[in-house]
């Protein structure tokens, strides 16, 4: 298995081919793996992975409404502040995976209740471990975010290995008041990933549009990595 | 390099599950004993190659301090230290904690100082790239340009380090490289400045080292017979079926 070549053909997907059904069965072995596999600070793994599955299409519909008017919000702000002229009235074509999906992951952050009993030794001796208290849960939003992304890396590398395709957002409202209609949502939501067989990518779309791959090119490496 | 190439350098393993379940926490590196360059720039090329990134930003950067670095990785380890003795002071403060640690220094923290290799991966805001600059004049918000929008997208940003140094850990296990992270540091970048860490001008995100391990933090709880106190919370408990 060569890591570099699974992880190779990942790609966004603007559409899912949802007749195509991904047993369930087969993402609980793909979570279970990946929950094995991913590690956490004082082995806590403070957030939540909350499924929703094929039946649940009104709540995906749901979520992408948060993230259309957390994108509108997002650019009337911008716009206020004058970082952009004027907001644009379109809706993002690529949050189009959030609402149709086979599989739907909403990751919130999650106060544990339960330190592992090494933990509540270390405490005894004076040890503080924020995850346990619902005041500290946007302190420490940063480190269960990387932990987060670590836990999707492996879930991408899991899924990429049974040709099963993801997608990923992060622009979605993060009060948990905005979720009053998603009521499992109890703590601040970090990330959505979307699940499926995947039917049209972002780049074919692009290249529709008449854009070239080398119009949409990340930062060169020399740009991330800094040998100091 | 092409990805075709890169990918012939790494070691085949027998399944990705199998790689992955090799990571542990390192409570020490074997000093001297340095993972050649070539292996690392290959993984961080392959990390940087594979790890998606919302609007093609990739708004952080990866600061990589090598085997001669000793000063800095020490300055590192001190913020480190400072922040956790902070941590549990303002704890108590609160009423959250009845006595802190006295300052003893937490012994899983010392890959920081010695190390082969030390990465400081902080915040860093970038310009649209062709297609986004025309998305932009369509009034769409890129708001990874912005310094002062930081700290508002610092989660999302984490999400995508968290990524990066997923995949890092992936390709290094390839070449039975072992890797571990810290998240306990001062967030305020005027610190890590005032301390003489003037790499970056950003807040930092997360620290990563590199090594071949002498030994693991599990192996340690073993000998404390600690080892099965110390368990992840159960599958149920994190992925919940709605």
């Amino acid at each position: 298995m060569d890591s570099l070549i699974t992880l190779m053909k990942r790609k966004h997907v603007t559409s899912y081919n949802i007749n195509v059904k991904i047993p369930k069965e087969t993402v609980e072995r793909l979570l279970h793996k990946t929950w094995q596999a991913t590690s956490s600070k004082n082995n806590f793994m403070p957030y939540s992975v909350h499924v929703l599955g094929p039946d649940k299409k009104e709540e995906k519909i749901l979520v992408w409404n948060k993230c259309v008017a957390k994108q509108q919000h997002s650019e009337d702000q911008a716009a206020k502040e004058g970082k952009i002229k004027e907001a644009q009235t379109i809706v993002n074509p690529y949050y189009n995976h959030i609402k149709e999906n086979s599989y739907l992951l909403i990751f919130t952050a999650r106060v544990c209740d339960k330190p592992t009993r090494y933990v509540q030794h270390t405490i005894k001796n004076g040890h503080y471990a924020q995850e346990m208290f619902e005041d500290q849960v946007n302190e420490i939003i940063t480190t269960t975010s990387i932990e987060v992304g670590m836990f999707a890396s492996h879930l991408t590398l899991f899924c990429m290995e049974h040709d099963i395709d993801v997608s990923y957002a992060v622009c979605m409202p993060t009060l948990v008041k905005h979720w009053h209609n998603l009521p499992f949502v109890k703590h601040r939501p970090i990330m959505l990933m979307s699940m499926g067989y995947g039917e049209k990518y972002r780049t074919q779309n692009l290249q529709a549009k008449g854009w070239k791959p080398e119009d949409d090119f990340k930062p060169q490496i020399n740009e991330v990595v800094n040998w100091v | 390099m092409g990805w075709k190439k890169q990918a012939r350098k790494g070691k085949t393993q027998s399944t990705t599950f199998e790689l992955l379940e090799k990571r542990h926490h390192v409570r020490s590196y074997i000093k001297g004993k340095i993972p050649p360059k070539e292996y690392v720039e290959s993984a961080l090329w392959k990390a940087w190659k594979t790890t998606p990134s919302k609007n093609n930003a990739m708004a952080y950067k990866v600061f990589v301090y090598g085997p001669t670095h000793h000063k800095e990785k020490e300055l590192v380890h001190q913020m480190v230290h400072k922040n956790h003795i902070s941590a549990e002071q303002s704890a108590v403060a609160r009423g959250q904690q009845t006595k802190t640690e006295d300052r003893k220094e937490n012994p899983f923290y010392e890959h920081i100082k010695k190390n082969p290799y030390l990465l400081c991966i902080h915040q860093e805001p970038r310009e649209p790239n062709k297609f986004y600059q025309e998305q932009v004049r369509q009034g769409m918000f890129y708001d990874q340009k912005f310094p002062d929008r930081v700290d508002n997208i610092t989660d999302s940003i984490c999400v995508e380090v968290g990524m990066f140094i997923q995949n890092l850990t992936t390709y290094l296990l390839e070449y039975d490289i072992d890797v571990s992270y810290t998240s306990c540091f001062f967030r305020d970048i005027r610190k890590w400045r005032k301390a003489g860490l003037v790499h970056s001008k950003y807040r930092p995100s997360v620290l990563m080292s590199i090594g071949y391990k002498q030994e693991y933090r599990y192996e340690i709880l073993k000998r404390w017979s600690r080892y099965e106190d110390d368990r992840k919370p159960e599958y149920d408990e994190i992925i919940k079926w709605q």
